[in-house]
């Protein structure tokens, strides 16, 4: 018997009367305040009871989740956590932060990666904030909706929340994006007296609520928190064990993926396959292709009961349209083996078992899909919110998206992955995997192979979510961590309670010289677990294996330079602890002079492992990936012949020109988004006038130069989808560098005036110097311009942030652009730089065995294969070096800092930058009220590491 | 053509004390690219299908690290020991060196006298696809995929049109018989003559099985007493505590195909334990060799190879196997499948969930089963597959369609053959 009261509705009933729907994803920014909002809420709540043939359905539905972020915030300790499947918590080490669904394997088993990588998420990823809980609410009106939203909703700083995503969904459309009716088949769940409709599997209720029988005839162990935790007895005792109490029992788990779906490049992939041998379209045909890719026809009829054209009548009947199995067709001729509909819920033909054996395994990967469609507006955004309520979210839901719907392996096939939901460009994910997926149509005689299939829905975001029970709910809303237990996770807490780092905190709390060394070594190892989510146990030797820890810095790179809140406090640990931190396989300096020191010794700190196979792929050889050789003086030779000193004010004169006219044209609105116009448009002018290489269109210039960027700075984890995209990328952009290559210098032989550019005088050397080839002189040009976008992008736009940060330092820095005074604005510029550089750390792999610092009381040895991290802003952060590191003072000599790397791989274009930057920035830093715009707009978005879009606001004219 | 059949080799050799790290360092970098290390590329072993290297960490006192190579290899020991030393007698040596007994240097024979001497056999092996050569499987394979190219373009060219599946059959048969095409190399042994030879041995075990059980019945009964009063002693111990995960065999998993999976187990004290599983192995090995012979174990058709190896003076119990899917979908289809299987053999085994009646419970209690399993896995630095992508269920369509495409074939023989692609 279900405990219908102390179980939330949504588990029994997707409201599917209620066609407005709204989901609010939260962080918890204040617990006992959020706490008191959930006690408000906890009323409203829908309980399955009011779900029950007889009872009154209530006017609206509302129902609250949480993650394993949001119960670690709430205060609940490891060992709650840890009583939770990993899926769900991320393990026993969890550290509260990070989304399982978007980390490390995981993410890899359900094909989440190139345009579906959490990076790219909308909520849920690596970029965007942490997600603490989830509120959904259900309605038959819009109006309900926003006054419930209004009433019980608001995610405001009152109820001690922040909201971080928001999405709306209606069902007026009734069918799913690409036009199918869906979410016919869905399991019954045993005992919940819904009666089966035809066709229907009876599940046992254990498999989609914890605590009761599953279909292995198992209670599966429940997450429980220690009895102390829970004085008052609001949870139930955990079933032979007095010392905990359960925590999941009549609770469960969402898995919820925001989908995308590209419903043109469905239909056109439809279309193009199914044309007429005269080449004109076949409409029928492409429905029927698209049908039997999906294994339903559009009005919801079974391919496997009318496998030959759509029977609407069919396909609207519930008592009839999922009254199917299909072992009457093992070959797949009416619903191909490969069709999304077998490969979601296989029922009795899972090859080679038994039908009855089939229905078994199958009733044990099942899960409930309350997915609900989106349109954000004229059909550009749309899709589905997916929602699948399983209570094993690694034996249902990763199951079933990674054996059924990924793998090319289902049903005994051997390169179809599902054409609708997986990748089928990448048959195999795994590094170095090849081949892409076809879509298998069985027929007589003979199969049908369609290629060139393509991927029609795209993930957005998403996560675990769990769905307690009434009494656990309770019980979450009146938790009080017990800190005194936990000194280090209340120090924890109560930073993150302030809206501070943990990390931070953490450091913080140790400062005091008392502490013994052993005990910040821990920290230390805790902060770089942090840092790195190595996950999983704690190793002893964090660094016992220098290729895989090496790999996991790689993989985050892109993450920790976009966020600073990870980096920094790190970095001031070691600053005051461990200013040099050498183990035999990483390492990492701190502190000024130290910095220096390996920058300047590239004889045993070399740049050639780390970025020179990557330049290799992409523009080709560069200076910046060669140690100091021979040919290394011959390249840099070159490019410094053909720079010349006169350039400096023509690029100041091009940027600033361009500013005025950019800044100009946004004058009547007051309103500019200085990425798109300023930051990334200028540099990339630059490109063009200067280096002589425009591209054909300033977009696709933008697109190469950041997709190579990406790759040989950011990607040392080598995800293949970027490394495909960089190669991409530099391919188009190397042949398109080749023909103006040509023709100047045909142009030049015909004894025609060319431009007097980076790229013309280099033409123009090579009369004179027969080595000096069409290759290098490509190679140069390419591998100076990839370096110029991103880069003097982020650092005007962080600089001009910092600014914005303090009001004081913006009046004189704007004053200082009003009188023209460029050395003073420069200053006012390097030194908001200091606070968030462009690039904060830089690597360098250790060659041979080298002492740093010696002589001083902190001198190190690095051993030959240690990678270094160089912590460039931790150095510009050095008491030492820069007093009152922590105020801004445009005082500083100009020359200490360290923008542009030092020694020999300082970047080449820093005089260029210098000059470039109070250019871009004196026309907008001369308006009155600059200021950010309201709301999201005015915050920097990134896309990966760099600003895409910001938006400011200064006074009209 | 006689059949060749498959053997496992399982080389286990004492790892030198402080040299665990540096045998490691090698071995990654050789399981970057097994196929093509220059240690040893192991792609130029005619007659391998699998292997690895694997190393087992040390345990308290007790036991020492080792390192284990392992092999799945076809035909006799000694021509795939001289052709390993062939291509790889620097690499082995080089690895050998940090092992306790072995002389660095050592002459290709003192080598193979070397891994002759520290060979383990294997209380019980399956083999997935018997008496296929690893030729034969690449020849399958390639015929396959050469069927598939050549009606994908006929049909692009809409030249099959109204054909009947018999003249469909015969352009397949006269494309093979082309010279600059792939030609199938039919098996000495077919998967059918394989099946019946399988029902022929289930019907004389029966015969032969059945008389016995009837007559050590007294003998089978007092067993199951003192087995009983065993197992009820060993669930009323408290658990223990859970041991750390290794990370390593999940970050990188080889996600659709065929991955690695090796447990390290010790089994529980008592000679009733012991008996029990040796009892229980030798039923497994004899069922592997006579009744399982055509690409599933006990049910499980995933495996490729599988091999269960008593070490330490009968201590602890080593499995290696090479299977199809993911580790999540491997052990459910062990769950699915083979409980009572697996519960027959690890339920003798410590931290195994707790099990009645040698084969109740047990692996059936799915989440302490999956954890059980992720706490013993072995991370291997090394696997080498000479076919990567084929699953089981791949090769043995393909060796039907190998071995029968060049027949004549009735209508329906026919139309039932074209349904295989």
């Amino acid at each position: 018997m279900l405990d219908f009261e102390d179980i939330q509705g949504y588990i029994i009933s997707g409201y599917g009367h209620k066609l407005y729907s709204r989901f609010l994803f939260c962080e918890i920014v204040d617990v006992p305040k959020a706490q008191s909002w959930m006690r408000k809420v906890i009323p409203e709540v829908t309980t399955a009871r009011q779900r029950q043939t007889g009872e009154p359905k209530p006017e609206v539905g509302v129902n609250l989740t949480l993650t394993a972020g949001g119960l670690r915030r709430l205060g609940l300790d490891r060992n709650c956590l840890g009583s939770f499947p990993r899926e769900f918590s991320g393990g026993a080490e969890y550290h509260g932060e990070a989304n399982p669904m978007a980390t490390g394997p995981s993410s890899q088993l359900l094909g989440d990666y190139g345009d579906s990588a959490p990076q790219h998420w909308e909520f849920g990823g690596p970029n965007t904030p942490p997600v603490h809980l989830m509120l959904l609410l259900f309605s038959s009106t819009q109006e309900a909706l926003e006054e419930m939203t209004e009433r019980i909703g608001q995610p405001d700083s009152d109820n001690g929340l922040r909201e971080v995503f928001r999405q709306d969904s209606n069902r007026l459309g009734g069918r799913e994006a690409f036009g199918f009716h869906d979410g016919i088949s869905q399991p019954g769940i045993a005992g919940s007296h819904i009666a089966a409709k035809p066709g229907q599997d009876l599940v046992k209720a254990g498999e989609f609520i914890m605590g009761y029988t599953n279909e292995y005839d198992m209670v599966s162990p429940p997450p429980t928190v220690d009895a102390t935790d829970d004085p008052e007895g609001l949870l139930p005792e955990v079933t032979n064990s007095s010392s905990h109490h359960d925590l999941g029992r009549n609770g469960t788990y969402l898995s919820i993926r925001k989908l995308y779906q590209d419903v043109d490049s469905f239909w056109d992939f439809c279309a193009e396959s199914t044309k007429n041998a005269d080449g004109t379209p076949n409409d029928e045909r492409k429905t029927w292709l698209a049908s039997k890719m999906i294994g339903r026809w559009p009005s919801g009829a079974p391919m496997a009961l009318t496998s030959d054209k759509d029977d609407p009548a069919l396909g609207q009947d519930p008592n009839r349209n999922n009254d199917f199995l299909y072992s009457d067709d093992p070959k797949g001729l009416k619903c191909p083996m490969g069709s999304h509909l077998r490969r979601g819920n296989p029922r009795d033909d899972l090859p080679p078992d038994s039908p009855k054996k089939s229905v078994e395994v199958t009733k044990r990967h099942r899960i409930i899909r309350r997915g609900r469609p989106f349109n954000n507006g004229q059909g550009k955004e749309q899709g589905l919110m997916f929602m699948a309520i399983n209570a094993d979210i690694q034996r249902q839901f990763q199951f079933v998206q990674q054996t059924w719907i990924n793998s090319p392996k289902f049903g005994h096939m051997y390169d179809n992955k599902d054409p609708i939901l997986s990748d089928p460009e990448l048959l195999d994910p795994i590094p170095g995997g090849s081949g892409k997926s076809v879509m298998t149509i069985p027929s007589e005689p003979v199969r049908l192979r369609v290629h060139g299939l393509k991927r029609f829905v795209m993930v957005k975001g998403g996560g675990y979510y769990f769905m307690p029970s009434m009494r656990a709910l309770n019980f979450l809303a009146s938790f009080k961590a017990d800190t005194a237990s936990d000194d280090n996770r209340a120090s924890r807490e109560a930073a993150t309670a302030s809206g501070g780092s943990s990390t931070e905190a953490a450091f913080d709390a140790d400062t005091n010289e008392t502490a013994g060394r052993s005990n910040r070594m821990s920290l230390l190892k805790n902060a770089w677990q942090d840092v790195l989510s190595v996950g999983g146990k704690l190793e002893d030797e964090l660094h016992d294996d220098f290729l895989n820890l090496r790999e996991k810095l790689d993989t985050r790179l892109e993450h920790l330079m976009g966020n600073p809140g990870l980096v920094r406090p790190l970095f001031k640990f070691l600053r005051h602890h461990e200013p040099i931190f050498a183990t035999k396989k990483v390492g990492a300096v701190s502190l000024y002079d130290d910095t220096l020191e390996v920058l300047g010794n590239s004889e045993c700190f070399s740049v050639v492992d780390i970025y020179a196979k990557k330049m290799r792929l992409t523009t080709g050889d560069f200076v910046l990936g060669m140690d100091d050789t021979e040919r290394y003086q011959r390249w840099i030779g070159w490019m410094r012949q053909a720079v010349h000193p006169s350039d400096i004010d023509r690029i100041r004169q091009l940027g600033q020109d361009v500013a005025e006219k950019e800044v100009a044209a946004t004058a009547p609105t007051g309103r500019i988004d200085f990425v798109g116009q300023l930051g990334r448009h200028i540099p990339t002018q630059v490109v063009g006038d200067y280096y002589g290489a425009p591209g054909p269109d300033e977009a696709t210039n933008q697109g190469w130069m950041r997709a190579i960027f990406r790759e040989i700075f950011l990607n040392l984890g080598n995800d293949p989808n970027f490394e495909k995209e960089a190669v991409n990328a530099s391919k188009q952009l190397n042949a398109y560098l080749d023909g103006v290559v040509a023709q100047r210098k045909e142009q030049l032989a015909a004894g025609e005036e060319i431009p007097d550019d980076f790229l013309c005088r280099l033409v123009k050397l090579q009369t004179n110097d027969s080595e000096l080839t069409d290759e290098i002189i490509r190679e140069l040009v390419g591998g100076t311009i990839v370096g110029t976008t991103p880069t003097n992008n982020k650092a005007t736009t962080q600089a001009l942030e910092q600014l914005i940060e303090r009001p004081d330092a913006l009046a004189m820095a704007q004053e200082a652009a009003r009188n023209d005074d460029d050395d003073l604005l420069t200053r006012y510029i390097f030194e908001a730089q200091r606070f968030n550089p462009q690039n904060p750390m830089l690597l360098r792999h250790c060659v041979k065995d080298c002492v740093v610092a010696a002589g001083t009381e902190r001198e190190t040895e690095f051993k030959a294969g240690c990678l270094v991290v160089v912590g460039t802003e931790s150095a510009m952060l050095d008491e030492r070096k820069f007093t009152n590191a922590e105020e801004f003072l445009v005082t500083r000599d100009l020359k200490d800092y360290i923008l542009f790397g030092y020694g020999q791989h300082t970047c080449f274009g820093h005089l260029i930058a210098t000059a470039l930057w109070p250019a871009m920035l004196k026309p907008l830093l001369r308006r009155k009220n600059l200021a950010r715009a309201h709301g999201d707009d005015g915050k920097i978005k990134y896309d990966g590491a760099f600003p895409d879009r910001w938006i400011l606001t200064f006074d009209a004219d | 053509m006689a059949t060749v059949n498959q053997f496992p080799l399982s080389i286990i050799a004492e790892i030198k004390t402080g040299s665990k790290e540096a045998l490691e360092h090698k071995l990654n970098a050789i399981g970057k690219n097994p196929a093509g290390n220059p240690d040893i590329p192991f792609s130029d072993v005619p007659t391998l299908h699998f292997c690895s290297f694997v190393i087992i960490d040390q345990e308290a006192d007790e036991y020492p690290t080792y390192l284990v190579f392992e092999s799945n290899h076809d035909g006799d020991l000694e021509p795939h020991l001289d052709q390993l030393m062939a291509i790889g007698k620097a690499g082995f040596d080089s690895l050998f060196a940090h092992c306790v007994g072995y002389a660095p240097g050592s002459s290709a024979d003192q080598i193979k006298a070397y891994m002759r001497q520290h060979s383990f056999p294997s209380a019980a092996f399956y083999v997935g696809c018997r008496g296929q050569t690893v030729q034969d499987i690449q020849n399958a394979i390639a015929v396959r995929e050469e069927i598939e190219n050549y009606l994908d373009a006929q049909q692009a060219k809409s030249n099959l049109g109204e054909l009947s599946p018999q003249a469909i059959l015969e352009r397949i048969q006269a494309h093979l018989g082309k010279p600059d095409v792939v030609s199938p190399k039919v098996s000495s042994e077919t998967l059918s003559q394989l099946k019946s030879k399988a029902m022929r041995n289930i019907v004389l075990i029966a015969l032969i099985g059945i008389p016995m059980l009837i007559l050590t019945l007294p003998l089978l009964l007092l067993w199951l007493v003192v087995f009983r009063l065993t197992e009820i002693r060993s669930n009323h111990q408290p658990p223990l505590p859970p041991l750390p995960v290794d990370p390593r065999p999940y970050e990188n998993p080889d996600i659709y195909t065929i991955s690695h999976l090796t447990t390290m187990v010790a089994i529980k004290p008592g000679a009733v334990r012991l008996f029990t599983l040796k009892g229980v192995l030798a039923i497994t090995s004899l069922l592997a060799k006579t009744v399982s012979i055509y690409g599933n174990l006990l049910g499980i058709p995933t495996i490729h190879f599988a091999r269960w190896i008593m070490m330490d003076g009968d201590k602890r119990l080593l499995f290696f196997s090479n299977y199809d899917g993911s580790w999540a979908s491997y052990l459910g289809d062990f769950v699915d499948k083979a409980k009572y299987g697996l519960t027959g053999i690890w339920g003798n085994t410590t931290r195994f969930p707790s099990s009645n009646w040698l084969v109740l419970g047990g692996a059936a209690k799915i989440i302490p089963f999956k954890e059980w399993s992720r706490e013993h896995n072995l991370y291997a630095p090394v696997f080498y597959r000479a076919y990567p992508s084929a699953t089981i269920a791949n090769l043995v369509n393909d060796i039907e369609i190998r071995d029968n495409v060049g027949r004549s074939m009735s209508a329906s023989e026919a139309a039932a053959f074209l349904q295989r692609f």
